[in-house]
């Protein structure tokens, strides 16, 4: 590593790598430099003017978003010059801008607010008319105010570089230039808002939160989205206790940063569905009323114990949404009380096979940061940008700041074939002969993230990780997965024990007596083979599953209740209820009163969400993670370590549904946020 | 000694000179414009409301007697959608007339507003709009913003061109 350069700002003295800029310098010691263009990790544009300071022995002020640190750079950042050519860059800023500040979305969080109120410049000295141009709505989520845009072109290098969409630019010049959309009048895009977010006044506000509050009005409450598998963090705003008014993640927290997707960002509307489930439903005389939670919970009770002990057969289904602390409860309730193996739920990837692969390798998975930092990664059978935002945002972004060579081996056309160094067409379940091209230049890497789909499962995955050992180099893996807690519920072991059934076999069997499904659609598309088995349901919304319950239990959704979940990435996130929905109960409290009405709850333990999580770290290989992270809101990887995998393996019965952006299982069906945007009806892909 | 004759000397004149006291409630009395009593909302002068629900009210006031919610009509013009001020808790320091951004929300010099059930103390919308600009006659908001609502295209407002069309040739 070359020498730290050495410089003082505002008379402290620091110490930096060479190259880093005086606007990250000064953040360093804690001095902010405001400006409106500049944005870690975009591209530099110098076009707000905002950020100059002093820099001794330079005849004028410097930007510091452009001015790299030098060897005894003396910057001064709050000196009367300094804050007078704010000011008046301020003043050219509010020309045209309008008086809007009253019914203005941004109002309270809007940047060009907090600076005329630190600098000044509230008194107009523009006496001629302002420019003005129509307010345009380019999306059901996206409105553009002209006069409002101080032309940054934040939002334009968000949506190039840091999403790789480019679906905004920028038209004509001078006093005219304005930010276009792709379509000429709307967009076609990933709908994603991060030009919203990041606008740093309110020419692009939100369809969905216009109108609607002020940002010190709402609560807000960190969460991890219950959509894909990559456990970004998003931060609801909520009213009263009962309402979200919107998702975004503006304190960067989580592995996320400031990343989110259409469904991190918009689709929490499935909460307050008007066919939400919000009483425990019987099936009597074949249709299903709403009854009371004391007599639904005494019936399944009842049911539970009488199949119990005449030794009928149970099925368990779980989910691939609920908790781990509910995932854990629910497998263990399961073993012990109902003394069954035939436990599973949909499985969108093959991560036991990668566990057992990995054997004797601790520490082979990859996390999102490791994403970021390693110098090159091979992506297999999967259309990364589509299916995985978040790696892929972390894998665009690697490939900008780090030059990270990208490998692809897919089916068809992929969006990382712009960034990649070598793509591959290779058919499903030929992927593994295409790699064999690529073993020459990934020999020459320093290190590699392997991440591979549902396309490499079962043998294949054990013949993909002698594949990385023969590299002679580190590699790391990611086994993508569907949904946000996929990769939690194969550690809790919602797996099928010796002589267990698989969900297929379990769709298949005839002579299953109970199933009980939390959380999943398993009958979606047809009824299970055996037709008295009584079918009990917890589940938020009515799906295909419930029409055919004999019990419903409603249970809450991500956003009501805590727990942790476990991404793709095998990082372990906490969160905490964000609003209350009456009439639904966490999937943990529903386990713990059936076990309850069963007379076994002493057994099986308290079900609070944090007393579960205490015993997962004491019995659950790789959990035993440092709480006080997880309370904090940070992440920790729960690492596999060797041992029983757990659960007999087939190949064949896993299955990734291919979410693109507009879909999430039988969940996004229920958002209508989801469905509203053009490019969901344009192909159910992109 | 002296000092009472003195006390009563000042007392005798004073029995000649003008009463201060007013007898309430027979007799009323003039306050000055700006008592800060009972809350109104005003309306602009041409009539519609002056409330565009920014909430700046709502987050000054110490003891958190206002409640609103901001919606839109279909011509894009913010207003609340209910307005509620709990005039028991209400102790009429003006903060939020203060913070009022489009002079909606003023105090007025009227107290009379006891009443024998608390909850009629809680005035909505309707109960607090008034029909007339209030203390400041010629203000109208909407007309300094730079929005398009009803009646008001883009560019129509005080200081401000009219959208060009960037498209086209003609000047």
């Amino acid at each position: 590593m070359a020498d730290l350069v050495k410089l003082t700002i505002d008379g402290k003295a620091l110490e930096v790598e060479p190259g880093t800029l005086v606007i990250d310098a000064a953040k360093r010691v804690g001095i902010e430099v405001p400006a409106f263009c500049y944005w870690e990790g975009l591209s530099l544009q110098a076009a707000c003017r905002m950020c100059l300071v002093e820099v001794e022995k330079a005849p004028k002020l410097m930007t510091a978003c452009t001015l790299p640190a030098a060897e005894g750079m003396v910057v001064r950042t709050e000196t009367p010059q300094v804050a007078q050519a704010r000011k008046s860059t301020l003043e050219f800023l509010l020309t045209n801008h309008p008086l809007d500040c009253p019914v203005c979305d941004a109002g309270g969080e809007c940047e060009l607010q907090d600076m005329v109120f630190r600098y000044g410049a509230g008194e107009s000295r523009f006496q001629e008319t302002k420019y003005h141009v129509e307010e345009k709505q380019w999306s059901p989520v996206v409105f553009f105010d002209r006069p409002r845009c101080i032309l940054c072109f934040r939002c334009v290098r968000i949506c190039d570089e840091g999403l790789g969409v480019r679906a905004l630019g920028i038209v004509n010049r001078g006093v005219t230039s304005e930010i276009a959309p792709n379509r000429g009048d709307h967009l076609e895009c990933d709908e994603c808002g991060a030009c919203i977010d990041i606008c740093p006044v309110g020419a692009l506000n939100s369809g969905i939160y216009r109108y609607r509050t002020r940002p010190w009005e709402m609560d807000h409450a960190g969460t991890i989205c219950t959509h894909c598998s990559n456990g970004c963090k998003t931060t609801l705003g909520v009213r009263g206790g009962t309402r979200i008014i919107r998702g975004n993640n503006r304190d960067r927290s989580g592995i996320n940063g400031e990343f989110l997707c259409i469904k991190g960002r918009y689709a929490y509307d499935f909460y307050n569905h008007p066919e939400r489930l919000q009483s425990p439903l019987m099936r009597r005389n074949g249709k299903l009323e709403p009854v009371s939670w004391a007599d639904a919970l005494s019936a399944v009770a009842r049911r539970f114990s009488e199949t119990k002990e005449r030794g009928g057969k149970f099925a368990v289904i779980g989910s691939n949404h609920t908790t781990n602390e509910e995932n854990y409860y629910l497998q263990k309730f399961a073993r012990q009380v109902l003394g069954t193996g035939n436990i599973d739920h949909h499985r969108t990837g093959d991560a036991a096979a990668l566990r057992e692969a990995l054997q004797g390798a601790p520490g082979s998975l990859a996390t999102v940061s490791d994403l970021y930092g390693r110098k090159a990664v091979l992506v297999i059978g999967a259309h990364l940008a589509l299916e995985q935002p978040l790696l892929a945002f972390t894998l665009r972004a690697n490939y900008r700041h780090h030059q990270a060579r990208v490998y692809v081996v897919t089916e068809g056309p992929v969006r990382e074939d712009k960034i990649a160094a070598v793509s591959v067409r290779a058919e499903r379940g030929r992927e593994l002969e295409a790699l064999e091209s690529l073993r020459e230049p990934l020999r020459g890497e320093p290190e590699l993230v392997i991440l591979f789909s549902d396309a490499i499962q079962g043998e294949a995955v054990g013949k993909l990780v002698s594949f990385g050992r023969s590299l002679g180099i580190p590699v790391q893996y990611v086994c993508l997965l569907d949904y946000s807690n996929s990769r939690g519920a194969v550690d809790m072991g919602l797996v099928p024990g010796a002589g267990g059934l698989e969900l297929d076999e379990m769709k298949a069997a005839q002579d299953i007596d109970v199933f009980w499904v939390v959380g999943a659609n398993p009958f979606e598309s047809g009824r299970p083979a055996a037709k008295d088995a009584f079918l009990v349901v917890q589940d938020l919304l009515p799906t295909e599953t419930v029409q055919l319950a004999d019990v419903v239990l409603p249970a809450a959704s991500r956003y009501e209740k805590a727990g942790t979940v476990t991404s793709v990435t095998g990082e372990v996130q906490g969160f905490r209820a964000a609003v209350q929905v009456m009439g639904a109960k966490p999937d943990l409290e529903i386990i713990g009163l059936i076990g309850k009405q069963m007379g076994v709850a002493a057994g099986m333990g308290p079900w609070s969400p944090e007393a579960v999580f205490e015993e997962i770290r004491k019995t659950v290989p790789g959990y035993d993670l440092p709480p006080a992270v997880i309370a904090a809101g940070g992440a920790a990887q729960a690492v596999w370590s060797d041992g029983a995998a757990g659960g007999r393996r087939r190949t064949g019965t896993v299955r990734s549904d291919r979410n693109g952006l507009f879909a999430s299982g039988t969940l996004g069906r229920y958002s209508k946020i989801l469905h509203s945007v053009l490019e969901s009806r344009l192909d159910g892909r992109s | 000694m002296w000092s009472i004759v003195k006390t009563i000397w000042t007392v005798f004149l004073h029995a000649f000179q003008k009463r201060i006291t007013v007898q309430y409630p027979e007799e009323g009395f003039n306050l000055p414009p700006r008592y800060r009593g009972r809350i109104i909302l005003s309306r602009d002068p041409d009539g519609g409301e002056r409330c565009v629900a920014c909430y700046l009210c709502a987050v000054a006031c110490p003891v958190d007697c206002i409640a609103l919610q901001a919606t839109q009509d279909e011509t894009g013009r913010r207003y609340p959608e209910f307005f509620r001020i709990n005039f028991s808790r209400c102790i009429f320091c003006g903060y939020c007339e203060e913070a009022c951004p489009t002079y909606a929300i003023q105090l007025t010099p009227d107290f009379h507003m006891s009443e024998y059930n608390r909850r009629n103390l809680v005035y909505e919308k309707d109960d607090l709009l008034i029909n007339g600009p209030g203390k400041y006659p010629g203000y109208s908001f909407w007309q300094i913003s730079g929005v398009k609502i009803g009646g008001k295209d883009k560019g129509e407002a005080e200081r401000e061109a009219r959208p060009t069309d960037l498209q086209s040739l003609l000047p």
